[in-house]
């Protein structure tokens, strides 16, 4: 008898062991493909977008915000009469009857009719009342100051899957923390199918995107996109920029570039116009590069502002290459304070050849040439500089007034604001502050990158460049109340191994007020026609801006 | 009445009480879930709203139609400037 009760003890087991087996094959195996299956029986899956992060500028104002768009689907298996449905429906929508018939006659549950569309459309298509058509609410960028600022911004377009993604600027820069996280539901339904309306089980909560709140000042900004737009008018410019920047935090204030484009019909304009200049177009910076050579000079002890130039009689001959001054007018044992006021290039050779090669980059990379910025917009690009062992005598003399040389405008004012910061310099930052969605403030704060000269080798360079806008080649649109140190640049432009002999790079690179500096900026024009110098085009830009700056910040007037 | 009846008796009514009770407390909640629906709709109409008149706010308040407002209505860009550069003597013997 004990071999029978065994038997059955152990063809109990067995089925339990099967039972566990399968159970665990169903569970752990089959899990997913199971899950899947279940919720498909049991409601029908779909995504709740996120809405995209605003960008506000510095008064919190959104020059990026959100809109609220629809897009309109059918379920053909619920649509009686195809082709009056398709006729109503493209009547409203003035879109081709043929398209939605397309769509229509598909054997799907889901099908989309439209997209962007307007809450009256919406309205409009709502009013129909058509069984089977829907909408669903998606939220598209909205710019309430139109292209201001357009390539500092960036603009949202479409990855891979469809999805929004922000380009370029600070929309590609911060896209993470501005797309948020799509949500993802599942709309319950009963034995026949049709959705129970309560009953909506949420599987993955859908996350907002966070705000940015820029450094980026409204009225300023403004103020600069009109100026610079009125400097490449009235100079037949091909193009223009203006950065300003407060040098004693890093602060970006404003980037203004002309011509732009429109951030919502960004696909009508040209891809090359979508990239910000101020951060990807390398350029040789010209006379705008001297100060940071001076005071790279001076900071070694091998110059001061009394330093008499013994080569500055006439024409520096180097390795074959005859060097000039920019108006061929010569000053012998001219000083270095008057070397940058007539921007004399045999005075910066001079300069140049007392640094050597070793010294000369050693302190340009201080001045972080060479490296990118670590400003927070995408696409920012480097020419790095080239090894010691690679520079002829002429690279050097050429380099020592920014010819040869290749920078980004935002390396060259960044350079400048630690001349005006007493020798430290900045991180330039275009974001002030992250909200994220349940409204926590998160400050991003200045960052000191380093110390390219002492303060007092800064305060020596500020008063030889106050002294170059009062007595230099641009005193004639220097402000009268207001000690301004600044400095032009007409740069050649390098084309197919020598430099173009009709079009230049005017610039002027300045802070104010000199004593306590509150901005500093950097004026460009790309091939101006009008007159191909720096003192002429973007010398009165940058003053007319800075005008405007000293009234807006309430400078007390410092002569 | 022997203990075995008196305990189903009383399971039953406990039974029909319970039922009773199911029966009004579902009558009372049956209408909430409509009701619950009604209400989400309008939160998700009043946050349509809020976003629709923030859009009409931000086009109004923005730079470009207040620099446009103010030229029609007179308002003309500064030409020029003064400052105070020096303090003026309150009198002169």
């Amino acid at each position: 008898m004990i071999w029978r009760f065994k038997l059955v003890l152990l063809l109990i087991n067995l089925a339990f062991f099967l039972v566990i087996l399968r159970l665990g094959y169903w569970q752990i195996v089959k899990a997913e493909e199971l899950s899947l299956m279940g919720q498909k029986q049991y409601g029908l899956s779909s995504e709740i977008f996120p809405k995209r992060g605003e960008i506000k500028t510095s008064d919190e104002f959104s020059l990026a915000a959100n809109k609220i768009s629809y897009l309109v689907y059918a379920n053909p298996k619920l649509i009686e009469d195809k082709l009056a449905t398709s006729k109503k429906l493209a009547e409203t929508l003035e879109i081709e009857e043929a398209s939605i018939s397309a769509n229509l006659k598909r054997d799907l549950f889901w099908v989309t009719i439209a997209k962007d569309l307007g809450v009256e459309k919406k309205q409009q298509v709502e009013d129909l009342k058509i069984p089977g058509v829907g909408f669903e609410e998606r939220f598209d960028r909205f710019y309430p100051e139109g292209s201001i600022a357009a390539q500092l911004l960036g603009f949202v377009g479409k990855d891979d899957l469809g999805e929004n993604k922000g380009y370029f600027g600070i929309e590609g820069y911060y896209d993470r923390l501005l797309s948020g996280k799509t949500g993802k539901v599942i709309n319950v339904r009963d034995a026949f199918g049709r959705p129970v309306l309560a009953r909506v089980r949420e599987i993955s909560p859908k996350i907002d995107g966070s705000d940015l709140i820029l450094n980026i000042d409204r009225a300023i900004q403004y103020l600069a996109e009109k100026k610079i737009k009125e400097g490449v008018i009235r100079y037949g410019a091909e193009s223009g920029m203006v950065g300003i920047i407060n040098p004693k935090t890093g602060e970006v204030i404003a980037i203004a570039t002309y011509p732009g484009f429109d951030p919502v019909n960004f696909k009508d304009y040209d891809s090359k116009r979508y990239k910000n200049p101020f951060i990807t177009d390398l350029y040789e910076p010209g006379s705008t590069f001297k100060p940071l050579v001076m005071s790279s000079a001076m900071d070694a002890g091998l110059v001061s502002p009394t330093t008499k130039c013994d080569i500055c009689s006439g024409p520096v001959s180097i390795g074959g290459y005859s060097i000039e001054t920019w108006n061929k007018k010569y000053y012998p044992n001219i000083n270095m304070t008057d070397v940058i006021r007539h921007s004399d290039n045999t005075g910066m050779v001079f300069v140049g050849q007392k640094l050597g090669v070793g010294k000369f980059l050693e302190h340009l990379n201080k001045f972080g040439i060479g490296y990118l910025t670590g400003i927070d917009l995408q696409g920012e690009v480097v020419a790095e500089m080239r090894e010691k062992d690679s520079w002829y005598p002429v690279d050097l003399a050429t380099a020592s007034f920014g010819q040869g040389i290749s920078i980004t405008p935002i390396e060259l004012l960044s350079a400048i604001s630690a001349i005006a910061n007493e020798g430290k310099r900045m991180e330039p930052h275009v974001v002030k502050e992250i909200i994220s969605p349940d409204g926590k403030r998160t400050k991003i704060k200045p960052k000191v990158l380093n110390r390219p000269i002492s303060s007092e080798t800064a305060k020596v360079m500020t008063e030889i460049m106050v002294n170059a806008v009062d007595k230099g080649e641009s005193s004639w649109v220097k402000l009268k109340d207001h000690r301004i140190a600044g400095k032009t640049g007409t740069a050649s432009i390098p084309i197919a191994g020598h430099y173009d002999p009709k079009h230049t790079i005017a610039s002027f690179v300045g802070f104010g007020p000199a004593e306590n500096p509150k901005f500093a900026m950097l004026v460009v024009f790309n091939r101006p026609k009008s007159s191909i110098y720096g003192a002429e085009t973007a010398a009165p830009i940058f003053f007319s801006i800075a005008k405007e700056l000293v009234s807006y910040y309430g400078i007390a007037p410092d002569r | 009445m022997k203990r075995s009846t008196l305990i189903i008796v009383f399971l039953l009514l406990i039974t029909v009480g319970l039922l009773i009770s199911k029966s009004m407390v579902s009558n009372n909640y049956s209408t909430s879930g409509p009701e619950l629906a009604k209400m989400d709709t309008q939160v998700k109409e009043y946050k349509t709203e809020n976003i629709l008149l923030k859009e009409k706010l931000l086009k109004l308040s923005s730079l470009n139609q207040i620099s446009s407002e103010a030229g029609k209505i007179g308002f003309v860009e500064r030409k020029s400037y003064f400052s105070l550069s020096k303090s003026v003597p309150l009198a002169k013997r």
